[in-house]
């Protein structure tokens, strides 16, 4: 019997320690403000951080009797996820106080969220990648509907609740299939049998079928996306900030745990599937896009498109690919924090800026923060030399390498048509005339922060080599 | 002598008709939540005949993880659809439209 040894959990150890340290410091302590649990959580995130950036250069090590691997890749999306939760929670901090959340439970919920999603990512057995997706999803049901006196937060929480279940329920019946075709439940061994499978292939690439609907329904595709526009604009803005960054992160780790390291054999099949549903995204995000009038609603929308775009690189996998898609889900969790945590900062209560017409002529009143508004919206849109702009190309070059000009060319017709909606909010910002005072929330963390985050995507734009360089190397 | 197959084609009627639930039904939410564990308990089905056919311990449980997955699953959904009853007075499907665009 060999030594139990436990350095490769130490990340996700720690998650769990510091998500119980915040609730019981929660139950204790008799400040409303729940300032303690914050400084705790952040303080813990710190450290994981650096345990993990200490720890990064891993083998690819299958532990725990195949349950659990750790490798570059894993590491680095941990990384990601920490940090993306971090950031939101400086985002929420002001927001949540002036609604009068529930503090505490605020913060152990996102701690929760970030151990679910960091065992999804690094998951090599199909238990591990629905325990981690179900620790996640549950946390994210309750974070919607913390908002508790509102109308749209329960109902957004609800209709969450049902499509996220529905997508497990799919994602299981596929899993139980391929169980029973192959008698694997380890995504490796379970490969290894799907390549020499001479009877009952009909049986798993059905499976398969049912898989890819449930990783749809989870990222937010075409035609499973119904659920999209709704949650984010129902739930709490610092939610929707954190359920559309963090959580797509890690729906590329399962993605990719799951398809290309459990179901490679298969990929002729699936990647026909993420085809179509790739660019029926990109179609159905950037056009409908156009007739929103909610901010909330416009960013769920062009999250959609850029979902599709994300997903097209898992069809050209020999060409790069994969690191493709990585970089696209990274760069665009950073923007889509960018914006909602500007739509936090707008709404302050009784002053709470959603619509194209609340923010008429901010530009006038409020130069800079217009200026940060105009660099999220011009870096989705893919206008170089934000870095918005890298991931779209190196999704178009890796389609062109492979062979696939016809759909880099429908991606980038497309990506013009999207940048319609996007230049709209800068024109409505800049050249309408203001018709109101503008009043923020009042804080000066999430004014830093916004800044900070809003110049990195031109910062980042300007090096995209930084992030990139990373994404190479974890498929490396 | 009841065959594997028998189990699927169960589970797979089960399946179908949690799917059919949710999407027919257009009057309570509770039917829907009822049709979600529906779902959750065919897939039950299929990993315990399953397990039982390749002889292998793994399905069953895989199958206790879901049951406790669904009971906390139903305990969310339960206090989500009091939120919604306090502050709409109703958990009729068809009223659920405040969001839309």
């Amino acid at each position: 019997m060999t030594s139990f040894n436990i350095d490769p959990l130490i990340p996700e150890v720690l998650t769990l320690c510091l998500a119980c340290i915040v609730l019981m410091i929660d139950l204790y302590s008799k400040n409303r403000e729940k300032q303690t649990c914050y400084l705790v959580t952040q303080i813990g995130f710190a450290v994981i951080i650096l345990y993990l950036i200490g720890n990064i250069w891993q083998e690819k090590t299958i532990t725990y009797n195949g349950t659990f691997v750790v490798d570059y890749l894993s590491q680095i999306l941990k990384v990601a996820l920490i940090l993306i939760t971090g950031v939101s929670l400086v985002y929420a901090r002001a927001y949540i106080r002036e609604r009068r959340f529930l503090r505490g439970e605020y913060y152990s919920l996102s701690v929760f969220a970030a151990l679910g999603m960091m065992i999804m990512v690094s998951a090599n057995h199909m238990l591990t990648l629905y325990l981690g997706l179900e620790l996640l999803s549950l946390t994210l049901y309750a974070m919607i509907a913390m908002e508790r006196n509102s109308q749209l937060g329960a109902e957004a929480a609800i209709k969450y609740f049902v499509t996220g279940a529905i997508a497990s329920g799919f994602l299981l019946y596929g899993m139980s299939l391929l169980y029973g075709v192959t008698g694997h439940l380890q995504l490796d061994s379970m490969s290894d049998v799907i390549a020499n499978l001479s009877e009952h292939s009909l049986v798993a690439k059905f499976a398969v079928i049912f898989v890819v609907a449930g990783i749809a329904f989870k990222l937010g595709l075409v035609p499973f996306h119904m659920w999209i526009p709704d949650v984010y604009h129902g739930a709490p803005t610092s939610v929707t900030a954190f359920v559309a960054s963090a959580p797509k992160v890690a729906g590329f780790g399962f993605a990719f745990r799951f398809l290309v390291e459990g179901a490679q054999p298969l990929s002729a099949d699936w990647q026909q599937l993420i085809l179509i549903a790739g660019m029926l995204s990109i179609a159905l995000g950037n056009l409908v896009a156009i007739a929103q009038n909610n901010l909330k609603r416009i960013l769920a929308y062009s999250g959609i498109g850029h979902m599709g775009y994300f997903i097209l690189g898992f069809y050209v996998p020999e060409a790069g690919g994969h690191s493709a898609s990585m970089f696209y889900i990274l760069v665009y969790s950073l923007m889509t924090l960018a914006a909602f945590g500007l739509l936090m900062f707008f709404s302050r209560i009784g002053y709470e800026y959603e619509t194209l017409e609340d923010i008429k002529g901010l530009g006038r009143k409020n130069p800079w923060y217009a200026l940060m508004l105009t660099f999220v919206m011009i870096s989705m849109a893919g206008i170089p030399p934000f870095v918005g702009f890298w991931p779209k190309l190196e999704i178009f070059r890796a389609l062109v390498a492979d062979g696939h000009w016809k759909i880099a060319v429908y991606a980038i017709l497309f990506s013009v048509i999207g940048l319609y909606y996007y230049l709209r909010v800068i024109k409505v910002v800049h050249f309408d005339e203001p018709d109101r005072e503008f009043l923020f929330l009042p804080s000066r963390s999430i004014r830093f922060a916004i800044t900070f985050n809003c110049l990195a995507l031109l910062i980042l734009g300007l090096i995209p080599d930084s992030i990139y360089r990373y994404c190479v190397l974890a498929f490396g | 002598m009841i065959q594997l197959s028998d189990y699927l084609t169960v589970a797979a009627i089960l399946f179908a008709i949690s799917v059919a639930g949710i999407i027919i039904n257009r009057k309570n939410v509770i039917t829907l939540l009822m049709c979600l564990e529906l779902m959750l308990l065919s897939v039950n089905i299929n990993f315990i005949a399953f397990s039982r056919y390749l002889n292998d311990l793994q399905g069953q449980i895989f199958v206790f993880f879901i049951l406790t997955v669904a009971a906390a699953e139903a305990a969310i959904g339960l206090a989500i659809l009091v939120a919604l009853f306090r502050n709409r007075t109703t958990i009729d499907v068809e009223e659920l439209n405040r969001l839309k665009g």
